[in-house]
């Protein structure tokens, strides 16, 4: 008896004390970890295209316009009262820091830097072996063309920010902003780099991968990236590169902007978008929000924003250039064809007179869903690296007049206006540049290059006072200082 | 392959228990029965009344019974018998020697002094008088004369230190509880253990199953639940059988609720005349000719309804020496006070325990419960049915003459009785929760407790959107099925040794365990669209014909604890008192580096009437008297699983299209940091107490003062947004401090033979304050339509209300002069706002703190009173200086908008009433009059009569012919009254969802509490 309570002592004993450890190492169910991530080429590619996602955001894409477009000569913000108020101090160049713009496009860049960095650790430590449907050099290619293009599209907004090259870590929130200079050389050395990863255009199955990065589109955001530098030898070089990639001009301008002309030859880089049916919140959405937004206020859906300004018409009446302004200027005569005459009746809040063509769908490409329209978004065209290597040509030393001309009126037939093969010097250099509005007109670049080439003063004169010295750059998101506790400075103001 | 690994281990354990058990049946031999005597007898008091169910029993054997209704028992005792033991609440215990005479007849003495009770501590239990910790005890009738659904509401004003707000008054609807305020912004729900099973929830129970409740409050006490106690812990312990006792019982009740429809709002013609001001400053007036000022709907009147409520319980209990049983059915049936809501719930509870031989008994308590809830859109600031029903404007009829709904031609908000009416939403949860445990006594005074427990919960949700038309704003063209399912799989052990012993006067009462708890949860949810119609048969899955828009969900984690715990309790000559506890939990959701905590206790006690120096000082109005001190820490893991990791996501939002025609590619990739080193919110907690026996046990009182601050309080740290995470890391750096003053008291006495009544009181001091939120921004919490409603900031406590204070409106040339210079809009009837910074500029930095949900003090009050047969209980509970945040005022208050208005508005400022206490209307309100100030704040202080019950029970002479040994019939009222300023429809606003802890006494439209009136009967046999 005794000695069988002494037993159960011990037994109670094993009991109480016999846990394993193990039994508290609980993983995530139905999600990976870091840790667990990146042993597969499955989980590579998976990596890169949410490294992409962030192009398609509709707070990034909405400053393509909204500011490309909008804060220049060519258009004004509209829309409802409301929003031409709230938009005000933004046009007239008193940009506020807290303009929910300014943020979002800060915000969803580095969103997409961080997945881009995410993609470029995790794949580079990856086991060449592992790869055989992907290749690892070309997701690596993709992941830091990403990484190049988000900074770009930062360092020429806000100037000095702060370089990420790896994933962070907590310790990182203490970073301060980085020079321009710094962060323009990464990016060189990225799209360089990216470059020597990609396949040529003429090397994909465009029914499967067009919209995927290509060494195209790598260099020729190299050739649009020394431009902002003014590093002429290499920009010309980088053009010449895109031009040995079978690129061709399509025959007839207006084709490009349709649903047909999605991915055409002179396509190097487009946001693809299509219409969907069960993704429709703002951000899961995989259409084009912003059809929704510029069509005419008073048709099925639409709001009405982003309408060109007479003088963008202006300029293209004064270069006799008829193909292009038809093709990007929609006006009421457009509409009465293609709407109802129910939904014509209707449209109000006309302020300017114009509506951008190249995000109009006629009412039956249109979705059901108003955030899903199937408009693919162009970012980079054959016609600007042309216009870039004329550029170049002219600016350059030596100035190369004829080679300038030569690339200019490539641009300037396909549009069927007549070739200048007179202009020299500054005169031609301002010439390319007018040419680079009419073509690339409400594709969201004319800010960006009158800023660029220091002709925003005279150029943006009609919408308000606008000072190089402070006006060149969009505020840092005062959010941004907030949250770094004033180690992130703001810009001139 | 991992994931079977751990599986394993806990069944490796539940093995190895059951090798145990095995052993310990064979091993120790069977108790023997040996011959028997038979012994009878009646037992009378003093005045030679019997006694019913007087418990007797053979000391020292297995062997007892009760008196029955003419205090008569006999029993057979063995014949190695020697005393009879005579017991019966009350009155003093007595031991007769068994001698020659078979027949035993005995007088007992009623008791002059209180009986110790014994309470239920967590893992053991102790003499109410060895207490060293903050422990509040309710007894089941306080419980059980409720009618409401969910336990915890009943306890509301029973407890000291105990704050209960329902976060809505629907029938099954979530409550809150903090004890002794709030110490974290996390969750800061208690603990619940239910017979030992460690819960988040109570809403299966039934009240009338409840043997008894504990509240452990200071960490002293709640130390032995380690990194689950800083919020309390509240320990429930169910009925069971008693010996010699077998009874029936059933009781029922029926009952009406009702709420206060009357929120004094304007009727048609007030509503049209103030449009008609207000058009004058509208840029564009509103056509006031499509309104019928003739029309005065009351909105909240067409939502809510004469609500019905049922309720019945059958149990059967009782034992014999070897056993106890306790088995109860209980079918609960709730309408809700709106329109289409209700509840239901079955549940069946199954107690029973064994002795198998002299060393070893074994039980189980098992409980099902099942529960089916109707239930309508609340806590939605746009929406919400409440909500819609106080902002509607009143010339919108429900329906018009053509039949075709009503709604607002002004404004998209939604008429609340369509949307009533066009709402199917309902969930039904299955939860199954029990043990199995065995005790073996090793040695004397040496216990062995294994337990294997489980709670399996099933919940299901059902909602439908049919087809219909109200007007272009509210509308549905597609209908569509909404189906989800979440299961919660936990199952646990638990171990413990105990020991108790006396050495002289040195007393011993210690516990060594060990416990491992799993949980398993899993949900999946799927929508699909176009069913054939609208009706209940086609409000499924399958029926939805459109396959595009099918979408799937589902989520799934896992989390264990693994635990060692010890506690001493030890006396030296029942003066002296110590205990220290000490527990460590390991817990899956911390990393490895902080992924055990350490949770210890210490208190002393002294029992100074005890000490032969008071004795001697002959205060015999004193009886007994104790002071305690404790000290501890305890944690608080109420938080999500994985912080520790990196998590990937693989949402939506991270696809990318590309090929021609678009493809749609899914992306992975991590958006939030992850912190390694995340690890346990910690409170450390002191607390002083005194408790006080007085007047020959009719008057006990407590004190205490507590302070309790929680340190490492998990907070998302705000990172830059060029890291290009979504959200940052999880980490450990605010601090909250609650201290106060908790005072209780009870009076029982008896006046004549036939008078008996007690008096209660309870009083609860609450301090709160955020001392430190690390390197983090104040959190704004409470989101309303213009904003945040709360804002937690260091210096003030958790979820205060932030916005501008004003200063009346302005009437004077200098008020206008020099506002104007701050609010250049501002005009004659405008609100002032204080610039509080004194500044020059009315900005942000002017907000500050206007009000605070949390009260200065609550407190509870109760009276009870027996003459004969008639019983009665009164029990009132209230807040006192916390504010309500009445975001209904945004509408209400509008001088500028289309909605419906409170009758204050009525005063507003004009040139001919320059004395308004409203601004002046103004449809192009420039001032912002609107904005977040303290014209939203209003006194939240209430007093509520909680429960009053009047009870008759018949005399047991008269029933004792149909074997009823008691029949007694009642009418009960449950918040008859409340006594309060406060304007909307209820004080008692607790968060606007059961998660939304900073939302705490914000108003967007809350759900009101009901007034309930039943009557029912209670039948023993």
């Amino acid at each position: 008896m005794k000695s069988t309570k002494i037993l159960g002592i011990i037994l109670s004993a094993l009991v109480l004390f016999g846990c394993s450890e193990d039994f508290l190492n609980k993983t995530k169910l139905g999600a990976l970890t870091t840790e667990s991530f990146f042993v597969a080429e499955g989980d590579a590619n998976q990596a890169v295209i949410a490294a992409y996602s962030d192009l398609k955001d509709y707070r990034y894409t909405w400053t393509i316009w909204a500011f490309g477009d909008v804060l220049s000569d060519d258009a004004t913000y509209s829309g409802s009262d409301d929003d031409v108020q709230a938009y005000a101090l933004m046009e007239s160049y008193n940009y506020p820091a807290d303009n929910g713009r300014v943020l979002g496009r800060y915000q969803i860049l580095y969103r997409g830097i961080n997945k881009a960095n995410q993609a470029i650790d995790g794949i580079s430590k990856m086991d060449e072996s592992l790869f055989h449907t992907y290749n690892k050099n070309r997701l690596l290619g993709e992941a830091l063309f990403l990484r190049a293009y988000y900074y770009h599209e930062l360092v020429r907004a806000y100037g000095d920010v702060p370089l990420m090259t790896k994933t962070p870590t907590i310790a990182d929130k203490t970073l301060a902003r980085t020079p321009a200079s710094e962060v323009y050389a990464q990016i060189e050395k990225d799209l360089i780099e990216a470059a020597g990863y990609l396949p040529k255009v003429s090397e994909i199955v465009k029914a499967k991968e067009a919209g995927r990065i290509t060494r195209g589109a790598a260099n020729a955001m190299l050739s649009r990236v020394y431009l902002y530098e003014k590093k002429y030898v290499e920009c010309k070089a980088a053009s010449l590169e895109v031009f040995k990639d079978g690129y061709a001009l399509m025959p007839n301008y207006a084709d490009v902007f349709t649903l047909a002309g999605e991915h055409c030859s002179e396509s190097i880089l487009e946001i693809d978008h299509y219409n969907s049916s069960t993704q429709s919140a703002a951000t899961t959405n995989n259409g084009n929000f912003h059809v929704l937004m510029m069509l005419p206020y008073g048709t099925t859906y639409g709001y009405g924003i982003n309408q060109p300004r007479q003088s963008l018409a202006d300029a293209f009446d004064a270069a006799g250039d008829v193909v292009r302004k038809e093709a990007t200027l929609l006006t009421p005569t457009d509409l009465q064809a293609w709407e109802s005459a129910a939904d014509f009746a209707k449209l109000a809040r006309n302020r300017t007179g114009y509506y951008n063509q190249k995000y109009y769908l006629k009412p039956a490409e249109r979705s059901t869903q108003i955030r899903n329209n199937p408009v693919n978004i162009r970012l980079i065209r054959l016609s600007e690296v042309y216009l870039n290597y004329a550029e170049a040509c002219v600016k350059g030393s030596p100035v190369d007049n004829t080679t300038a001309r030569e690339y200019l009126n490539k641009v300037k037939t396909r549009a069927k206006i007549a070739p200048d093969n007179t202009s020299t010097g500054d005169a031609l250099f301002d010439v390319i540049i007018n040419e680079r509005r009419l073509e690339l007109a409400m594709e969201g670049h004319r800010f960006w290059d009158m800023i660029r080439t220091g002709k925003a003063a005279t150029a943006f004169a009609s919408k308000g006072t606008f000072n190089p010295a402070t006006d060149g750059l969009l505020p840092i998101p005062q959010a941004e200082i907030d949250n770094s506790g004033g180690i992130i400075t703001q810009n001139p103001m | 392959m991992k994931i079977t690994n751990k599986r394993k281990s806990i069944t490796e354990l539940t093995a190895r228990v059951l090798v145990l058990f095995l052993f310990c049946f064979l091993g120790i031999h069977a108790f023997a029965q040996s011959k028997a005597i038979s012994l009878s007898g009646t037992v009378t008091d003093q005045k030679g009344q019997a006694l019913i169910g007087v418990n007797v029993v053979a000391t020292g054997t297995s062997s007892g019974t009760i008196t029955d209704t003419d205090g008569k028992w006999s029993l057979s005792v063995p014949t190695t018998a020697t005393e009879l033991k005579f017991s019966y609440i009350g009155y003093t215990d007595k031991a007769i020697s068994i001698g020659s005479s078979r027949v035993i007849n005995v007088q007992l003495t009623e008791s002059t002094e209180q009986i110790d009770e014994i309470v239920v501590i967590g893992y053991g239990s102790v003499r109410k008088s060895d207490l060293t910790g903050a422990v509040s005890s309710v007894k089941a009738d306080a419980i059980a004369r409720q009618p409401v659904a969910n336990v915890a509401q009943a306890l509301q004003g029973l407890a000291t230190g105990v704050s209960v707000t329902s976060n809505s008054g629907s029938p099954g609807g979530s409550v809150s509880i903090r004890i002794r305020g709030i110490g974290t912004i996390n969750d800061a729900n208690p603990l619940y253990v239910v017979d030992g099973m460690p819960t988040s929830n109570v809403s299966f129970l039934n009240g009338n199953d409840i043997q008894n409740i504990e509240v452990l409050k200071d960490a002293s006490a709640t130390a032995i639940y380690g990194s689950r106690g800083a919020n309390g812990v509240i320990l429930i312990t169910t009925k069971h059988g008693v010996i010699g006792k077998d009874q029936i019982e059933f009781s029922s009740y029926w009952g009406t609720q009702q709420i206060n429809t009357d929120l004094g709002l304007l009727n048609g013609q007030q509503w049209y005349d103030i449009q008609t001001e207000i058009n004058k400053t509208r840029a564009t007036p509103i056509n006031l000719a499509n309104a019928d000022p003739s029309i005065s709907t009351n909105w909240l009147k067409e939502v809510s309804q004469k609500a019905f409520m049922q309720n019945y319980g059958l149990s059967f209990s009782g034992g014999d020496e070897k056993s106890t049983y306790n088995l109860s059915l209980n079918y609960l049936y709730q309408d809700g006070t709106i329109k289409k809501t209700n509840y239901e719930r079955i549940n069946s509870r199954f107690n029973f325990e064994r002795k198998v031989n002299k060393a070893i008994s074994v039980g189980t308590n098992f409980n099902i419960a099942t529960s089916d809830r109707d239930k309508i859109l609340e806590g939605s600031n746009t929406v919400g049915i409440m909500n819609s029903a106080i902002k509607l404007e009143p010339v919108v009829p429900v329906k018009n003459a053509d039949g075709t709904w009503g709604y607002s031609k002004y404004i998209d908000y939604p008429n609340p009785v369509a949307a009533i009416e066009y709402t199917n939403s309902n969930e039904k949860n299955l939860n199954f929760v029990g043990n199995l445990y065995a005790k073996v006594n090793l040695a004397k005074g040496l216990v062995f407790k294994t337990l294997l427990g489980i709670n399996f919960n099933r919940y299901d949700s059902y909602d439908f959107d049919p087809t219909y038309f109200v007007s272009n704003a509210q509308q549905n063209t597609i209908n569509r099925v909404y189906r989800g399912y979440e299961k919660t799989d936990n199952i646990m052990t638990e171990n413990t040794l105990n020991y108790n012993g006396n050495f002289g006067k040195h007393s011993i009462n210690a516990v060594i365990g060990y416990t491992a708890e799993q949980t398993r949860y899993e949900d999946i949810y799927a929508t699909k669209q176009n069913t054939p119609n609208n009706t209940a048969e086609m409000q499924y899955l399958s029926a939805a014909q459109l396959a595009s828009s099918a979408t799937a969900t589902g989520t799934a984690y896992e989390s264990a604890l693994l635990s060692y715990l010890g506690r001493v309790n030890y006396s030296y000559d029942d003066r002296y008192l110590a205990t220290t506890t000490f527990r460590t939990d390991g817990s899956s959701r911390f990393g490895k580096s902080n992924r055990y905590g350490y949770f210890p206790s210490f208190a002393l006690a002294w029992k100074f009437t005890n000490e032969s120096f008071v004795k001697n000082l002959g205060l015999d109005w004193l009886d007994s008297g104790k002071v305690r001190l404790g000290w501890g820490q305890v944690g608080n893991q109420n938080i999500d699983n994985y912080m520790f990791q990196n998590l990937l996501t693989s949402s939506a939002q991270y696809a990318y299209l590309y090929g021609i025609p678009e493809t749609l590619y899914q992306g992975i990739v991590a958006v939030a940091m992850g912190n390694a080193d995340v690890k346990w919110e910690t409170t450390e907690s002191t607390n002083i107490g005194i408790d006080l026996s007085l007047l020959r046990g009719r008057l006990n009182f407590s004190g205490e003062y507590y302070n309790k601050t929680t340190k490492d309080m998990l907070l998302i740290e705000p990172i830059p947004y060029f890291l290009g995470f979504e959200t940052g890391p999880m980490t450990n750096v605010g601090s909250v401090q609650n201290k106060g003053w908790e005072f209780s008291f009870e009076w029982r006495d008896k006046i004549g033979k036939n008078f008996g009544y007690n008096i209660g009181g309870n009083i609860t001091t609450i301090k709160n304050e955020v001392l430190s939120l690390g390197t983090g921004k104040a959190i704004s919490g409470g989101a309303i339509r213009n904003g945040n409603a709360t804002y937690t900031s260091v210096g003030n406590p958790i979820g205060s209300f932030w916005g501008y204070k004003t200063d009346g409106l302005i009437n004077t040339a200098e008020e206008y002069a020099d506002v104007r210079t701050r609010q250049p809009k501002a005009d004659y009837g405008d609100v002032i706002f204080v610039n509080n910074n004194k500044d020059e500029v009315l900005s942000d930095l002017d907000k500050t703190v206007i009000g605070s949900p949390i009260p200065d003090f609550i407190y509870g009050f109760n009276l009870g009173a027996e003459y004969k047969g008639i019983d009665c209980s009164i029990s009132f509970e209230g807040s006192y200086g916390n504010e309500i945040f009445n975001a209904m005022r945004y509408f209400t208050y509008s001088l500028a908008d289309v909605t419906n208005k409170s009758v204050d508005v009525l005063d507003y400022y004009s040139a001919t009433n320059t004395d308004g206490t409203m601004p002046r209307l103004n449809g192009n309100d420039q001032n912002d009059n609107n904005r977040i100030s303290d014209r939203y704040i209003e006194d939240g202080s209430y007093l509520r009569l909680k429960n009053l019950q009047i009870g008759y029970t018949l005399p047991v002479s008269l029933t004792k012919k149909f074997y009823v040994t008691k029949f007694r019939f009642f009418v009960s009222g449950q918040n008859l009254m409340t006594f309060t300023k406060y304007s909307g429809a209820d004080p008692e606003v607790g968060q606007i969802s059961s998660t939304n802890y900073l939302s705490r006494g914000v108003d967007i439209g809350t759900y009101p509490q009901a007034k309930t009136i039943t009557g029912g009967i209670n039948i023993t046999f």
